[in-house]
């Protein structure tokens, strides 16, 4: 996978960046995690979680002018969190470590800070800490700055000297009631020191960097000035209506980096960006966040109480993206969230490490969309699974195993067993070409029949049948050259047809042959059905009348389906409750993707997840979904179920039939034959093959045990045929039972039966992917063992 | 592997009329080989795997692979 993808998918993620208030805070103190432990009554933790960005924790948490309120999420419902009065309680009733001072390694560089405000004092700090000397010059006779300008209420003096405290156990030297300018020359720092902090009014730092009365221009991202080495900020340098405690702790930070950066003659600018106050890409959805009113302090004068604290940090919403994943089984299944996945495919992808999970991650998604939909920025995780997919195949690191059975399902359908192709009967060209597609002619073929009368019947220029699988399972296993091999073989018939409309009824096939052809030679059946009438108008019994349509994804950019299928069930008397994730924004069955054969179990979580949505009944367009739901008992029909059926003459709410892939197969071979036979008075131009001569019996069990194995009947017909014609077969004396396998593909089967008179009778039907050589090798791992 | 393995229910290769014995043969899957010992024909060589060892080990032994 490209890298260049790879970022640009991952930076469509926004989960990983902060929160409002964090990029808003100029020195990002982690307010979500504060807050979180706040909610925990973890006090101690929060308090240390401030402490990481703010080394003056008592002045600040009293005087802070807290930008990050007006970002709040909360603010609109119910009022903005009120972070400055919790990190107050954790002040106040916390214990406030001190400070500890790590220097990296000493250095020689001299700096000069001159004015000990909040920026001089952070500046002197940071740039102590990174090994520098530091001399700090103040022309008062107190360390603080503006802060002092508080009034005592606010502010008490005994805080502002606790949190300086531990400045004087530091080796930073300050020189106290010294103004650069008129008790030392300013030339005279410049002399001593290899890069200066001005921390004073730009008028005044003007003055004292070029001896003229004029402002002093400075950089606002570094803070480097027009004089070499001369850095500016603080309080000072802002106009004093906008006093930003917060805002000079910030600028004697960014001032410290570039000074550091100075000294050692690296790049000011490379890397700073998000340093200060920033706004945020990550989304957070608060339509479902109700309103809550921010907590009163009993004791007004007093602030929080810590059970009072805790109660307004509960009104954090924690914010945070997570939009797919919370509409999404399988980015849940994974426990993270895209940008972190994508990272992930991509890495192991590429060095082909670790693709344990990768390979069952990618293999888990159905390629519905969802997630794209809801995701701000369309990130798309279908995309990335597929290349990583594709990828993994063309590496021959992904098991063909895996997807064995739905491919070898697809090429069946695209044998002579089941592929077919006719003008309609009396025509030597067609106008229209409909392509059922082979799921409705496994599961429900008689709507197959009854589909083509009503085309024949409705539209002129005549109408050509297409029986055979588009390809579908081969482009969801990763298999490309199958995929498009099994499409070249389409698109030349349908062109040496004289590139009639396709009329599809599965959502699947419509999108494979739109993606492929155009936009302009497919069209649902359903649409015909609004456009020439339904062939039933009946209305169903009153009790039956509130239904819920499952949209197919595969169909989600598709609106006049949609409208189609409503269009259909209203006419046909349903009231429709739309379920809460429909048309674009519809989810998957769990057939998408084939994931069902991957991942058996998730997909019978999404399904269970799908058919819980609604109370109602189901209807779907798509065979498979209805395969799907039904199977986990939620009754829905399929919509040809209502268009076949006057629905005010019969109980419509008949049986859903499960049935088994043997019988699947079975129905698309006698649907061929049917409709070769009715339709076009043809009889089946197959020769049957010499294992279809063995008659097997089995009991229902043995039959679900077949089907759960992904066992079909011809393979079971297979296996005894090749021993009844070989002599290939092992025989066990105490009950008469023989044993034999056979391998037509990567996978073997092994059937024990016993001889009737006329049949074949199934005891045991299993199967391996493992392949047994009677050939030893030399070079043997000696890892696993049976 | 199991020494114990025996041909307790006397299977026998109905090709060569002759009782199953436990065989040395070669596993191959996902590029990766190695031995094991199954119940065999001596002359002919076709090989038994019963259902559970199939439907147990066997399929372990894949799904470790297959994840490898």
């Amino acid at each position: 996978m490209k890298r260049t993808e790879i970022r640009a998918y991952e930076d469509r993620c926004t989960q990983s960046d902060p929160p409002a208030c964090e990029s808003r805070c100029p020195v990002h103190v982690d307010v979500k995690q504060m807050m979180l432990h706040m909610q925990k009554g973890e006090l101690e933790e929060a308090l240390r979680v401030y402490q990481k960005k703010i080394p003056f924790p008592r002045i600040i948490s009293s005087v802070c002018d807290q930008p990050c309120q007006d970002v709040c999420m909360r603010k609109e419902m119910g009022g903005s969190l009120q972070i400055r009065e919790i990190e107050k309680t954790c002040t106040t009733l916390g214990i406030i470590a001190t400070k500890k001072i790590r220097i990296f390694k000493k250095t020689d560089h001299r700096v000069a800070v001159i004015g000990a405000g909040l920026s001089g004092l952070t500046a002197a700090l940071l740039l102590y800490e990174k090994g520098h000397v530091v001399h700090v010059y103040e022309k008062k006779a107190e360390i603080g700055g503006q802060i002092r300008g508080f009034s005592s209420e606010r502010l008490p003096k005994q805080l502002i000297d606790e949190d300086f405290d531990f400045l004087k156990s530091t080796g930073i030297q300050f020189f106290m009631g010294c103004e650069i300018g008129r008790d030392k020359p300013f030339d005279t720092i410049i002399d001593a020191y290899d890069a200066v902090f001005l921390g004073m009014g730009t008028m005044q730092a003007g003055m004292v960097a070029t001896g003229k009365t004029q402002s002093l221009e400075i950089d606002l991202q570094t803070l480097s000035t027009e004089v070499s080495g001369v850095f500016a900020g603080g309080s000072m340098t802002r106009n004093q209506a906008d006093y930003s405690p917060i805002t000079s702790i910030a600028e004697g930070r960014s001032a410290a980096i570039s000074i550091d950066r100075f000294v050692k003659k690296v790049s000011l600018t490379e890397g700073r960006h998000h340093e200060g106050a920033y706004k945020t890409r990550l989304y957070t959805n608060i339509q479902s966040v109700e309103h809550w009113a921010p907590v009163p302090p009993v004791d007004e004068g007093g602030g929080y109480s810590a059970d009072e604290a805790a109660a307004e940090a509960a009104r954090c919403i924690q914010c945070e993206c997570m939009e797919c994943v919370k509409s999404c089984k399988f980015l849940q299944s994974y426990g993270s969230y895209p940008k972190k996945y994508v990272r992930e495919i991509a890495n192991n992808v590429n060095i082909m490490m670790g693709i344990r999970q990768t390979k069952h991650m990618v293999n888990s998604c159905t390629y519905c969309g969802l997630c794209e939909e809801r995701c701000p920025n369309a990130l798309n995780m279908g995309e990335v699974c597929a290349t990583a997919k594709e990828e993994l195949v063309a590496k021959n690191a992904m098991p063909e195993a895996i997807h064995d059975f739905p491919i070898r399902d697809m090429q069946f359908s695209n044998s002579d067993y089941f592929q077919l192709f006719r003008h309609q009967p009396g025509m030597k060209s067609s106008q229209y070409m409909f392509y059922p597609g082979c799921q409705i002619a496994a599961l429900a073929p008689e709507h197959v029949m009854k589909a083509y009368e009503y085309l024949t019947t409705h539209l002129a220029g005549g109408v050509g049948l297409y029986l055979g699988c588009c390809g579908a399972p081969a482009a969801w296993a990763g298999r490309d050259p199958l995929f498009k091999n099994t499409l070249e073989i389409f698109t030349k018939t349908w062109e040496e047809a004289g590139k009639p409309l396709i009329i599809t009824a599965c959502s699947t096939c419509h999108k494979i042959f739109k993606e492929a052809l155009s936009d302009h030679v497919v069209q649902s059946i359903w649409e015909i059905y609004c456009q020439r009438g339904l062939p039933f108008q009946g209305t169903p019994a009153g009790h039956h009348r509130k239904i819920s349509i499952h949209d197919a994804c595969t169909a989600k950019n598709e609106p006049r389906v949609h409208q189609a299928v409503r269009h259909i069930l209203i006419s046909k008397g349903f009231e429709i409750q739309e379920l809460p994730f429909s048309g674009e924004k519809s989810k998957c069955c769990g057939y998408g993707g084939l994931v069902s054969f991957a991942n058996r179990q998730l997909a019978q979580e999404m399904v269970a997840d799908r058919i819980g949505e609604s109370q109602q009944d189901y209807i779907v367009y798509c065979q498979m979904c209805h395969d799907y739901f039904s199977k986990q008992g939620k009754t829905c029909w399929h919509i040809f179920d209502l268009i076949h059926r006057d629905l005010s003459q019969e109980d419509w709410r008949g049986e859903s039939n499960q049935l088994t892939f043997s019988q699947r197969h079975e129905n698309r071979i006698k649907l061929k034959q049917r409709l070769l036979k009715e339709v076009w008075r043809d009889d089946m131009d197959r020769q049957p093959e010499d294992h279809e001569s063995i008659v097997v019996r089995f009991s229902p069990k043995m039959e679900q045990v077949m089907n759960d194995r992904l066992i079909l009947l011809s393979d079971i017909q297979q296996v005894i045929y090749h021993a009844e014609t070989t002599n290939n077969k092992i025989y066990h004396p105490n009950n008469n039972h023989y044993t034999a396998k056979l391998r037509p593909g990567i996978i073997t089967y092994w059937v024990e039966y016993s001889i009737e008179e006329t049949s074949f009778l199934v005891h045991k039907a299993y199967s391996h992917r493992l392949e047994i050589n009677r050939q030893v090798k030399e070079n043997e791992h000696r890892k696993y063992s049976l | 592997m199991k020494e114990e393995l025996k041909n307790e229910d006397g299977l026998t290769c109905v090709k060569c009329h002759v009782l199953l014995e436990p065989r040395k043969v070669h596993i191959t899957y996902m590029k990766s080989t190695f031995p094991a010992v199954l119940l065999a024909c001596p002359r002919c060589q076709e090989v038994y795997v019963p259902e559970d060892l199939a439907m147990g080990k066997m399929l372990e032994v894949e799904k470790t692979l297959e994840d490898k």
